[in-house]
């Protein structure tokens, strides 16, 4: 029991980081996906196939959102969710308020990247 | 022997020139020779090509060669339309090229590559052609009006620009957010455009293809 505790909240540690960090890239992708279809240095960047490639994915953006939502959910899942009761309190609470800071800062640059991205229909 | 091969083979090169050069001087239609050609204020000579075709079913496209999503929708109708019509096809097509986020000129032969259709192209340097189409369309949103960019019509056999300005087309779709909400106009959606297009060339009103 008292092996099986670190190790899953080792497992959780991952878990957390890693769907804060995929979500942060996924809004990105969309953000850029998304802008790239109002800014000229795509054509410069990428040539004129690209652009109309970048152009013909840039209807992925709103599913790309979507997954962002739902590995902010699991980050913010696996940050809150209750730990194992240590009766003798030697269960670690600082690893969870750390991981808590983890998935607040992904879900403020996820909206920050959006809320940019939106700036160009204003 | 080998003379007469010779003028055999010269008799067929030359029949085959002589028929390529009468095929060319038959078609009244052929793409931009030098890429394309400037606009001026008051749109010639787009505004003397459009009323010289009279009789056609023509397409007018306004875009900005650096416009990833106009660079896509001319992708489109290539694929959807252009590329099925056969090379003799009465279609003709004008795409109007303007700086709204930064296109030049030299970008123009860029945008030109995605179609190998015979297509007219037009630089229109001042922005000034945008203006024009939009009041002539009735573009507005919110009771401003919004500039002409990135929008595809269609005008039938019978449309003459008069000094009012361009006729109203028969189809009119755009990739606008700021039209989004108008009822009166669609979306871009190539195989829709393609369609209308197609419906419109075998209506019986239009010219036969030269």
């Amino acid at each position: 029991m008292s092996d099986a505790a670190p190790q899953s909240s080792k497992i959780g540690n991952g878990r957390v980081i890693g769907a804060a960090g995929g979500a942060v890239g996924l809004s990105a992708l969309a953000a850029a996906l998304g802008t790239c279809c109002v800014a000229p240095w795509a054509v410069s960047l990428v040539g004129v196939a690209g652009a109309v490639a970048l152009a013909r994915l840039a209807s992925l953006a709103p599913y790309l959102i979507g997954g962002a939502a739902v590995l902010l959910g699991v980050a913010f899942y696996f940050a809150y969710r209750p730990l194992p009761v240590c009766a003798d309190g030697t269960c670690d609470t600082t690893t969870q308020r750390r991981l808590r800071r983890v998935a607040w800062a992904g879900a403020c640059v996820v909206a920050c990247v959006l809320a940019v991205d939106l700036l160009q229909y204003a | 022997m080998n003379s007469d091969l010779t003028r055999r083979s010269s008799l067929i090169l030359a029949a085959g020139m002589a028929g390529t050069a009468a095929l060319g001087s038959r078609s009244a239609y052929a793409a931009t020779p030098a890429g394309f050609v400037t606009l001026d204020d008051n749109a010639e000579p787009l505004r003397s090509d459009f009323n010289r075709d009279v009789g056609h079913v023509r397409l007018l496209l306004l875009m900005d060669p650096v416009c990833p999503t106009c660079l896509m929708g001319l992708s489109n109708i290539d694929r959807d339309l252009l590329s099925k019509l056969p090379k003799n096809s009465s279609l003709r097509t004008y795409v109007v090229h303007e700086p709204v986020i930064g296109g030049t000129a030299k970008n123009i032969p860029g945008a030109a590559g995605l179609s190998h259709s015979p297509i007219r192209h037009y630089w229109n340097p001042t922005g000034s052609f945008g203006r024009l189409a939009a009041a002539a369309f009735d573009l507005h949103h919110d009771g401003k009006p919004v500039y002409a960019w990135d929008v595809w019509t269609i005008h039938g056999p019978e449309a003459v620009w008069t000094d009012a300005g361009p006729p109203k087309p028969r189809v009119l779709m755009h990739q606008l957010s700021a039209l989004a909400g108008d009822a009166r106009f669609s979306h871009l959606d190539s195989k829709k455009f393609a369609s209308d297009a197609m419906a419109m060339l075998g209506s019986g009103a239009n010219k036969a293809a030269t």
